[in-house]
């Protein structure tokens, strides 16, 4: 059978400039290197009750020294990572709109009933969003997550040099905040957890709605464009376009 | 009254030399460079003698015996020659004596030394509290002398000069403060707001104690971190100064009390030790003039000198009920980790 | 009229203590006496629900300064409970530990927080320090004999080392620092000044005085020494750590990172040598010269109490790791010093004094009352409960409200309750240990041991220095000081003694330290285990009981000593009885009701710990019950 192609027009959004997009996956790399590692210094595992000689164990890579080099190494790319992301706010406007929960819009609270019943295979279609509200949310929550780890890690990192820049501005003050450094290693650990746990969620849903959705999902973070049919302008097109622009497209359709 | 240490040692019959022999001991005692010798001889030559109250809270007095063993400077140098303890419910001669006369309670023996002590030194005197405070039954778990000590405390403390919370108790509430909190036990703080040198530790390194004492006799008060701690005792983890700090890095680890690797003097890490999450000077100073600490001696630190350590509890676990890699490595299964099953399984 | 005097609070003890006493003026008598405990901190509460890995940790909290032996009961309480035995080290180090605790607290109590009692530095300042150095010389030759008794196991130590200093310049330069002290008018420690103007302190030659406050000042620098092997073994002292099954500190002559090696004996060594040298030298013979001019030439002889009717003692120091207390009971096979045990009547010698041993069995006889403690009972307040149904609420509003002026005896006054055995009080402690070993061995009840030997050679011969039979001079409280004081010669003499069999055993290639098999606790099961820990404290028998449901403490208690002496009064089937304090105040004499000097000498000579006596808070007994059904439900 012949393939059954149908000509469409489609809305094409730019949306990350590729600067966002390399941000995304050194982050993405910076948080596996990071979780990974910082499993083995919570609870050292690989090596049994014998490891090696001193010696002998950086011979075996494999050390802890070398392991907490790696994590903190990996610590500071994710902070300078950080703090380009929030550069990168200025340099465009969907780096930034497209964070914002906009829930004073009628569609904010409309696109969650109508995405959860999507998600659940309820219904076959939501209405049509550039990032809907649940993803949104699940992203400023993350970031939040991400900055936590980065505080606290460094409040932990900063007090082996107790007069150090780390020690000065940021462990005095934290470590008096959460009581101790018991605590802090605690929730350091308990947050990695979660974000480890939103990065399965994340990846499956992007897939879904990659397949599912077919508005360009998973092409957002490559090409940094996505894809909505005619007829379905997204409903929060001003965050990546002009409110002009916008209007000229919804009149179009 | 008011002699000057420089005073005491002349009428002790001590020469200047041995005067400056002293002052450069303590300089190097409280860790400061030799350049501070002249500040050090200039602040005994010129600083009065500060009356000292010691009052007991809800403790078990490990506090005071620690401060009994210190040897740099030992305990009766301090008693004698640098401070004068007033009032000390462990070493004061006197009790309280408390009687009825003509339809009224006096206070004698050492109750009303107290009072003519506090009287005498207001806003001059060093307050040294030990235990915490309970709010319980209105303060009714510790009565001394017929008040409860949480009236006291707030008195005394408001006059005080200085206030040091000698301890863990004094400092965070410690055990009783544990949960359940049967005595609703608080540090000083939440009732008396003044700023606190919190000494913590259960019971703090002898030294640390003394040390801490000396500082403020000398030079008044020690720099502090943003949770009152002397910033030369509490500014360096256990984990970071211990001599087994290699083996940490070095991924040699403990798995049980006395097996191969707690005869070759491992890290304690995997059995619980607090090290890296404590503050204390157990690493540098370690115990007894440098004889030994918990993690030398095979046991894994509890962390006593951190705020809240009773609840952080399973000791001999290293982070309460959080999900670890053991969950993948599981402990039923033996340490025998399915991604790496080459490094597994030796015990 | 009858004066009432209050003594609070009583300093130079541990926690916080109240005694009221109502002195008849005219003949300088006690008509009545209350002693009240003022502090709860409620610890078994919060070790409940704990690991019991860990419980060793809160307990030793109870106590600072007869610190390690809370952990020491509770470890053997867990391990009783969990059936774990431990190795030959862990048993010699332990011992070890628990023989240097001794010493340094009976020195430390003796002579900072008993002394005073007995001596003044004000009276110091009349004596002639050449007089004095020949008056150490005299004493020396005079008390010298009982040195003799103690003997170095170890065998390495050359010489004695520490002797008191005897000459004219020592003397003065003491003296010189006191007068100092005393002109520039800030006494410190000694503060008030007018505390030193009791007739008493005229007793002793000022002589006498000075060498005291000489050595209390030496003893002051030197106690730390003592507990060098708390630090070697545990680590720190106050509060050196414990483990269930051994002890953490391995052994490894292979190694120098090891915590125990040739060097690290070495201290142990060194400190338990200077131990000795102390207690024979300095601490004994100092005790001696002081009783021996109380009782000879003033003929003091108050404060027996309720050592003249009942003691009781637990025993300890197994020569050997024992299996457990409360399932073969082997521990009390395998210890050295047999002061487990009860005697009545020593006061009509030793010969017509009724005893009985104490052991597995004796642990059901053991029950708390809470008539005049801040606590109450479900059953109600007037009836005993046995320590495993023990239930404990506290009655905040029995307390009365501050500020206080006097108690009433006929209502709750203390916040300790009053324990008994067979429903009767007794005074528990170094002398109440002393009583039933000699009773048991000149009785003939047991096989006595090298210990028990030496302790009854002890007290011959101190009664033939003294001239005064062991009954008269024992039962007082210049007696109950000099029981501690030959206590920590025995002990001290028991350091050298397990630390030689420590090292026989690692030279016979054991090094074990632990037996870790029960370490995890998914090796224990599940279901209820019952355990029981006991140990002979420096101030008396102590008890800890836990309750284990699978991984958790479900409950956990203890019984002090000072608990069994401090308690308040009680009225039962036996008639109205009273505790050890209150006892010995009763029967002392007060010269001047406005400064009861000789009631707090007497309290004194018990070495109160208050806060041992008062973190009692027993759970509730339909808890136990409750689980039990749990327990059967699960399986």
């Amino acid at each position: 059978m012949v393939a059954n192609v149908v000509k469409k027009a489609f809305y094409r959004f730019y949306l990350f400039q590729p600067g966002l997009r390399i941000w995304h996956w050194i982050q993405f790399l910076a948080i596996l290197v990071l979780f990974i590692t910082g499993l083995y210094i919570g609870d050292p595992f690989f090596i049994g009750s014998i490891g090696w000689e001193a010696n002998d164990a950086y011979a075996h890579v494999l050390s802890m020294d070398l392991i907490r080099l790696i994590h903190f190494a990996a610590g500071y790319i994710l902070l300078f990572a950080f703090l380009y992301r929030i550069f990168l706010m200025f340099t465009k406007k969907s780096h930034f709109s497209l964070l914002i929960p906009k829930f004073w819009k009628p569609w904010f609270w409309k696109g969650i009933i109508e995405v959860l019943l999507f998600y659940a295979f309820i219904k076959k279609s939501h209405l049509p969003l550039i990032r809907n509200p649940l993803a949104r949310i699940a992203y400023v929550f993350v970031l939040l997550l991400i900055f936590f780890e980065i505080w606290t890690g460094f409040a932990m990192y900063g007090l082996s040099d107790p007069s150090g820049f780390w020690a000065k501005f940021v462990s005095n003050w934290t470590l008096a905040f959460f009581g101790s450094e018991y605590e802090l290693h605690f929730w350091h650990h308990v947050v990695a957890w979660v974000i480890a746990i939103f990065v399965i969620v994340h990846v499956y849903m992007v897939f879904f709605n990659d397949f599912i959705a077919k508005e360009g999902e998973l092409s957002s973070m490559t090409a940094g464009v996505k894809y909505f049919p005619e007829g379905h302008l997204p409903e929060d097109c001003d965050d990546v376009a002009s409110q002009k622009e916008c209007k000229k497209l919804r009149e179009q359709s | 009254m008011g002699k000057t240490y420089w005073e005491t040692f002349k009428e002790a019959g001590i020469s200047r030399r041995e005067f400056l022999k002293f002052a450069t001991y303590i300089t190097g005692l409280m860790g400061l460079a030799p350049s501070m010798v002249p500040k050090v001889v200039h602040a005994l030559e010129t600083k009065e003698r500060i009356p000292v109250i010691w009052l007991h809270g809800l403790e078990c007095t490990g506090c005071t015996e620690s401060f009994i063993r210190s040897n740099a400077p030992y305990a009766s140098d301090l008693l004698l020659n640098l401070i004068t303890l007033e009032y000390d419910e462990t070493l004061t001669a006197a009790s309280g004596i408390l009687y009825e006369e003509s339809g009224k309670m006096v206070r004698a023996g050492l109750v009303g030394h107290l009072d003519k002590v506090v009287e005498e030194y207001k806003d001059r005197y060093i307050l040294i509290y030990e235990g915490g405070v309970p709010l319980g039954n209105d303060g009714k778990y510790c009565i001394v002398a017929g008040r409860s000590y949480k009236e006291d405390v707030i008195e005394l403390a408001h006059h005080a000069m200085a206030l040091i919370a000698m301890g863990t108790c004094s400092s965070w509430g410690g055990i009783q403060a544990a949960k359940p909190n049967p005595t609703e036990s608080v540090d000083v703080t939440k009732l008396v707001k003044k700023p606190v040198i919190r000494v913590p530790g259960c019971p703090p390194i002898p030294e640390v104690i003394t040390g801490t004492i000396l500082h403020i006799a000398l030079f008044g008060i020690p720099p502090v971190d943003d949770q009152g701690r002397p910033k030369q005792f509490f500014g360096n983890r256990i984990h970071d100064t211990c001599y087994r700090r290699p083996f940490f890095n070095a991924g040699q680890f403990v798995e049980k009390p006395d097996d191969e690797a707690a005869k070759k003097g491992w890290c304690l890490y995997k059995i619980g030790c607090r090290g890296p999450t404590t503050y204390a000077s157990c690493g540098n100073l370690r115990w007894f003039g440098g004889i030994s600490y918990p993690i030398q001696s095979g046991a894994p630190c509890i962390g006593c000198a951190d705020k809240n350590f009773w609840d952080k509890d399973p000791f001999f676990e290293r982070l309460k009920g959080v999900v670890t890699s053991k969950s993948w490595c599981g402990r039923r299964r033996n340490h025998r980790c399915p991604c790496r099953p080459r490094y597994c399984g030796r015990h | 009229m009858p004066k009432r005097v209050v003594v609070d609070p009583v300093t130079r003890i541990e926690g916080h203590l109240r005694v009221e006493v109502v002195v008849d003026e005219t003949n300088k008598t006690v008509k009545d006496a209350i002693s009240s405990a003022t502090m709860w901190r409620g610890i078994e509460v919060i070790i409940k629900g704990r690991d019991p890995r860990d419980a060793w940790a809160f307990a030793q909290r109870i106590c600072g300064v007869c610190t390690s032996i809370h952990a020491l009961a509770s470890v053997r309480a867990v391990e009783d409970a969990l059936d774990i035995q431990i190795p030959k080290n862990a048993n010699y180090i332990r011992n070890i530990m628990l023989a240097s605790l001794y010493v340094h607290d009976h020195v430390v109590h003796f002579y900072h927080l008993h002394s005073l009692d007995w001596v003044s530095p004000i009276e110091a300042l009349n004596a002639d320090p050449v007089k004095t150095a020949e008056l150490q010389k005299a004493i020396i030759n005079k008390y010298g004999k009982i040195v003799e008794l103690a003997k170095d196991y170890t065998g390495l130590k050359a010489y004695a080392r520490r002797f008191p200093k005897a000459t004219p310049a020592y003397f003065k330069a003491i003296k010189d620092k006191i007068k100092q002290i005393v002109d520039s008018g800030q006494l410190g420690i000694f503060a008030p000044a007018n505390w030193w103007h009791h007739p008493d302190y005229k007793k002793l030659p000022p002589e006498v005085h000075l060498m005291a406050i000489a050595h209390y000042l030496e003893m002051l620098d030197l106690q730390r020494e003592f507990v060098i092997p708390h630090v070697v073994f545990g680590g720190k002292n106050p509060h050196p750590h414990y483990l269930v099954g051994g002890m953490n500190c391995s052994i490894s002559l292979d190694d120098g990172n090891a915590p125990i090696n040739t060097e690290r004996l070495g201290l142990v060594q060194t400190s338990v040598e200077l131990a000795l040298d102390a207690v024979n030298y300095f601490y004994i013979l100092d005790l001696l010269a002081i009783a021996d001019i109380y009782l000879n030439k003033h003929n003091w002889f108050y404060g027996g109490g309720l050592a003249k009717e009942r003691v009781l003692g637990f025993g300890d120091f197994p020569d050997e790791s024992y299996r457990d207390f409360s399932k073969t009971g082997d521990y009390w096979e395998k210890i050295l010093y047999h002061a487990n045990g009860i005697v009545h009547n020593f006061k009509d010698g030793v010969e017509k004094a009724k005893y009985e041993p104490f052991t597995k069995e004796g642990i059901q006889h053991i029950a708390e009352y809470v008539q005049h403690s801040f606590y109450h009972y479900e059953v109600g307040d007037n009836k005993p409960l046995h320590p495993w149904e023990g239930e404990t609420t506290p009655a905040p509003e029995a307390v009365p409200e501050t500020p206080w002026k006097f108690l009433d005896p006929a209502k709750k006054y203390s916040y300790s309750k009053t324990p008994v055995y067979k429903g009767m009080t007794h005074e528990v402690g170094p002398l109440a240990r002393y009583i039933v070993t000699y009773t048991a061995v000149k009785q003939g009840h047991i096989t006595p041991s090298f210990v028990d030997e030496m302790i009854v050679k002890q007290i011959d011969m101190v009664s033939q220095m003294l001239g005064i039979p062991a009954e008269k001079w024992l039962l007082s409280t210049v007696g109950r000081t000099l029981a501690r004081g030959l206590e920590a010669q025995v002990a001290a003499n028991l350091n050298t003694y397990f630390l030689k069999k420590l090292y026989d055993n690692i030279k016979a290639g054991d090094t074990k330290v632990a037996n870790n098999e029960k370490f995890d606790p998914e090796t224990w099961g599940s279901g209820i285990k019952r355990g029981v820990g006991f140990a002979a404290a420096p101030r008396g028998g102590l008890s800890h009981w836990i309750v284990i449901n699978g991984k958790t403490t479900e409950n956990y208690q203890a019984i002090v000593p000072s608990t069994w002496n401090v308690a308040p009064r009680l009225k039962n089937e036996h008639g109205e009885q009273r505790a050890a304090y209150e006892a010995a105040m009763l029967d002392t004499e007060v010269k001047d009701a406005r400064h009861p000097l000789e009631i707090i000498r007497t309290v004194h000579s018990f070495d109160p710990c208050l806060a041992c006596a008062t973190h009692i808070y027993n759970t509730e007994g339909e808890e136990i019950t409750q689980f039990n059904v749990n327990a059967a439900c699960a399986v």
